[in-house]
């Protein structure tokens, strides 16, 4: 009995103490999000002069300036990414099907393929690729950011969907045929339903990283309307200065406010998905 | 036998396409030549042209106080006064060269040996000058100020013969072919006829500025600040008129035609070269990033310089059909592949086994059609989007491609060149350097703090409470990758920053710095960014791991009285090898190619201080258009992301 209670008593020590240091943890890595936070809402006067203090009144003016410079860039991203993002489904579900159900010569070739692209850095052809869309005649157009980000991010796409439909009972896609279904009755009636929690994953991490691209937007963007809210932020911020710190503060949190929405509602897609995805691939 | 037969012709048939689809290639690769570089150097900025057809012999007046003469490509002499040569005149029969120099002297040389004849103090910036039909005069004309301008006329030995104030700027001044009247340009946009006394006989009006006057043969053109050109005759009548296709809103600094009046050529401040052929079509359009000055016709095409070490030659012919032959060569180059395989296809189908061979492949491939028709997408756009980028940059890291040199016909092959420019350069071995910085720390961040903290998030009692923690942990990767940086930015920032505020409120002032604009603290600064490091993936694949190892294990070692340090060090951390070693992987490849962060803070700055390879890949591909060279840093870090990789791997592998 008493060895069990001191064991206990261990137990709720440790237990304190580690929430000490994540509470800790958490306030410091918690900073930058609310220094946004407080910032959007100061009056340059109060960011000079009075740094640590709440805003003494809450200077919407802040959100209605940098909102104005940016919804147009904001609807245009938001476009941009939603096509694209379904385009990468249907490209990771295509792919991760046929990898996945049939056999057929080349097949490994070709899986290689794609499996070598993970590991080339994508800097390497910057410049050619630059070239490639001049040529293409796409430079200035949407479909500079849609099509090359489709074709680098349905590799993971299509390796994850892959990995999931393999792993479910063959028997499934012989009877369909049986039964006379076709190769994309079956994909589309039997394997997109089964794995949607790995499609959804998918679009969640691919909008993150097309939502999080900023250097190729900005080389091959010139045309504000066009342009992508990453850079947007930063062209507005550059510009807003030392003149409208509360505003430049806005423009951070707006530009914030569609990730957090997207993770309040799937945070548990992302994190599994994370847990997951990253070790087999 | 028969067979055989077939596929012997199938054989030479393709021999021959191969053949001629090779030497077409080659034949017609220089029809796609349209601008070469003559390949002479004053060694400084230059301004203006004349050249002398009978002894070929270009004349270089450069904007740093330099003539410079060049026969076939070797210099012939240079001389030096103390302004820009502005305006360069030859006159071949008279063995002269006059000179308009902004330090306010009119130079006349002996042309054949650059030999001083004639100095005159003009005591204005000189603009123009031109001389007379039987060589006795010289018109200059001066600016001083921003509407006033001054003609002179002076004696061949150097006295001031008259001096007319215009209370307009003049922008050029040339003499007619009869020898006695003269063309004047002005800011309003005219081009006056005008005689010595000048008295105006006569006026051409266009709406802008004009900016340059040339002769050619019996006619005179004139461009305007927009891109209006105009071909006239003496008595001013408009013979051609057109303008330049301006969509990037280029202002005009020179004009120049061909021998034969046929192409004309408008070059632009900006460094936007146009070509206008004789339908007043636009046919090219070329940058060539330094404002191009002057122009003058030559035998085979035209030269033209600016504000850069160049003299080049454009074949304006050439031009006319430049895309036509650039497709012909494109459309060769694929056909000569197609053919080479079909060739090899057919070489090999000679032997029985492998038409055999070759039948049931294709029988097969035919029945799994489904398969390729559905991988086509995807493999159009890696082929479009990666393969092809990458297999360029693989063969262009070997050339000397760039913003100017763009056309494939004019790239050569440097070798190592690009490579050893990294070496010599500099600026890759202070990004090497800071790289490493980057890398060990990055390390020591991952395999730290994400890993304490996953660990202490599985160590905490209650299902609902380790989710609201993994939550919280995670929550801060909504604000995306670039704002952070941003907002870092702002916590560095010397007067509104936090750290700064935060020193200043401690009484700590001494510690306070301008944390990204000082190059001792600047890679420091880069590094602390993201305090305090719980990367939201690292954290994640950590805990995937932890909850991955059976609960057995764990047990059996808690009821031999095991502490959780030592579970943690003997069991866990052993069983989460995988993940460790795929993060160190991961960490480094992302450290290498990742600079948004660095270009957000402190874009390489302060100097070079934080310089990382990507960075200056990123910078010489988007500022300075060296393409190949950029290309080289690819490959460079191409071989280290490969390198780490198969060494990750095989750690991995023989920890197994």
């Amino acid at each position: 009995m008493k060895k069990l209670s001191k064991k206990k008593i261990r137990e709720i020590r440790f237990q304190t103490i580690i929430e000490i240091i994540m509470v800790l943890l958490l306030i410091v890595s918690f900073i930058p999000m609310f220094l946004m936070i407080i910032m959007s809402f100061k009056s340059n006067y109060e960011v000079y002069y009075d740094f640590f203090s709440l805003p003494s009144h809450i200077e919407w003016s802040n959100y209605v300036n940098a909102f104005g410079q940016l919804y147009e860039s904001m609807a245009n991203t938001l476009g941009v990414i939603a096509v694209a993002v379904v385009l990468t489904l249907v490209l990771s579900a295509l792919g991760g099907y046929v990898f996945a159900t049939m056999d057929f010569p080349g097949k490994n070739l070709l899986y290689y393929l794609l499996l070598v692209l993970m590991m080339i850095p994508g800097v390497l052809s910057l410049a050619t690729n630059y070239s490639l869309i001049i040529e293409y005649g796409l430079f200035n157009t949407r479909w500079a950011l849609i099509l090359p980000w489709i074709a680098g991010g349905q590799v993971l796409g299509i390796i994850l969907c892959r990995n999931t439909i393999e792993s479910l009972p063959k028997d499934l896609f012989e009877a369909a045929k049986i039964e006379g279904c076709g190769e994309v009755k079956a994909l589309i009636n039997i394997a997109v339903p089964l794995a949607r929690p790995i499609l959804a994953t998918v679009a969640v991490m691919k909008l993150v990283d097309y939502y999080n691209d900023f250097i190729w937007p900005m080389m091959v963007i010139e045309t504000n309307t066009k342009q992508v809210i990453t850079v947007a932020v930063r062209v507005f911020t550059s510009a807003a200065g030392t003149v409208n710190i509360g505003a430049m503060f806005a423009g951070y949190a707006i530009a914030t406010l569609p990730l957090l929405l997207l993770f309040l509602f799937t945070s548990r897609l992302y994190m599994e998905g994370m847990t997951a995805g990253a070790v087999k691939g | 036998m028969k067979k055989n037969k077939f596929w012997m012709i199938a054989v030479i048939v393709c021999l021959v396409l191969v053949l001629g689809t090779g030497c077409g290639w080659l034949i017609f690769r220089d029809r796609t030549e349209g601008v070469e570089d003559l390949g002479i150097s004053t060694g400084v900025q230059n301004e203006s042209l004349a050249y002398d057809a009978d002894n070929q012999i270009l004349y270089v007046g450069t904007h740093d106080n330099l003539l410079v003469a060049f026969q076939d490509g070797e210099e012939l002499w240079r001389t030096e006064a103390s302004g820009a040569y502005s305006d360069i005149v030859l006159d071949v029969e008279s063995d002269r060269l006059y000179a308009a120099n902004e330090d306010n002297h009119v130079y006349v040389y002996q042309a054949s040996d650059g030999s001083p004849v004639l100095d005159i103090n003009v005591q204005r910036k000189v603009v123009g000058l031109d001389v007379n039909g039987d060589r006795t005069k010289l018109a200059v004309i001066t600016n001083t100020g921003s509407s006033k301008s001054n003609l002179f006329f002076y004696s061949m030995e150097g006295e001031e013969l008259s001096n007319t104030q215009y209370s307009i700027s003049l922008r050029g001044v040339m003499y007619c072919s009869d020898g006695e009247t003269l063309f004047l340009g002005t800011k309003r946009g005219e081009v006056q006829h005008i005689t010595e006394e000048t008295e105006v006989l006569n006026t051409l009006s266009t709406d802008y500025e004009i900016i340059q006057m040339i002769r050619n043969g019996d006619t005179y053109w004139a461009v305007n600040q927009r891109g209006y050109y105009y071909e006239f005759n003496e008595d001013l009548e408009c013979l051609r008129s057109g303008r330049i296709n301006n969509t990037v809103d280029a202002v005009v600094s020179s004009i120049g035609v061909d021998k034969n009046g046929e192409y004309v050529l408008v070059g632009s401040e900006e460094g936007y070269l146009f070509v206008m052929d004789g339908q007043e079509k636009q046919i090219y359009m070329v940058d060539e990033e330094v404002e191009i000055t002057d122009f003058v016709a030559v035998e085979d095409g035209i030269y033209f310089t600016g504000h850069g070490d160049f003299v080049r030659n454009i074949y304006a012919e050439n031009l006319a059909h430049i895309d036509f032959y650039q497709n012909l060569v494109t459309a060769l180059q694929y056909s000569f592949i197609v053919v080479l395989v079909l060739l090899i296809i057919c070489v090999t189908q000679m032997l029985p086994k492998a038409r055999r061979a070759t039948r049931r492949l294709l029988k097969k491939i035919w029945i799994h059609r489904m398969a390729y028709i559905m991988l086509i997408p995807t493999f159009v756009l890696v082929f479009l989007f990666c393969y092809r980028g990458i297999f360029r940059a693989l063969i262009r890291a070997f050339t000397d491609w760039s913003r100017v040199n763009n056309t494939v016909a004019l790239m050569d092959f440097v070798g190592l060149e690009n490579f050893k420019t990294m070496f010599t350069e500099g600026y890759f071995l202070t990004g090497m350097r800071n790289l490493l910085i980057l890398m060990a720390t990055g390390l020591l961040k991952t395999l730290t703090v994400p890993l304490i903290v996953a660990w202490l998030v599985y160590n905490l009692r209650g299902d609902k409470r380790k989710y609201v923690h993994r939550f919280l942990f995670v929550l801060p990767i909504v604000v995306p990758g670039v704002i952070s940086a941003m907002i870092w930015e702002k916590i560095y920032d010397p007067s509104i920053g936090l750290i700064n505020n935060i020193l200043g409120a401690l009484n700590l002032e001494s510690l306070q710095r301008v944390w990204l604009g000082d190059a001792g603290t600047a890679i420091w600064a880069v590094v602390f960014m993201g305090f305090p490091f719980i990367g939201a993936m690292a954290f994640l694949v950590y805990y995937g791991g932890f909850i991955n190892i059976s609960n057995d294990i764990i047990e059996s070692a808690m009821i031999d009285s095991a502490t959780k340090w030592d579970i943690f060090w003997k069991v866990q951390l052993p069983m989460i090898r995988p993940q460790i070693s795929i993060l160190i992987t991961l960490q480094i490849i992302g450290t290498m190619q990742d600079f948004n962060s660095i270009f957000i803070l402190t874009g390489g700055g302060p100097g070079t201080a934080t310089y990382v390879p990507a960075l200056e890949l990123y910078l010489n591909v988007a500022q300075f258009g060296r393409y190949g060279y950029a290309s080289a840093l690819g490959v460079v870090l191409l071989i280290f992301t490969l390198a780490v990789t198969m060494l990750g791997n095989r750690l991995s592998r023989e920890k197994e």
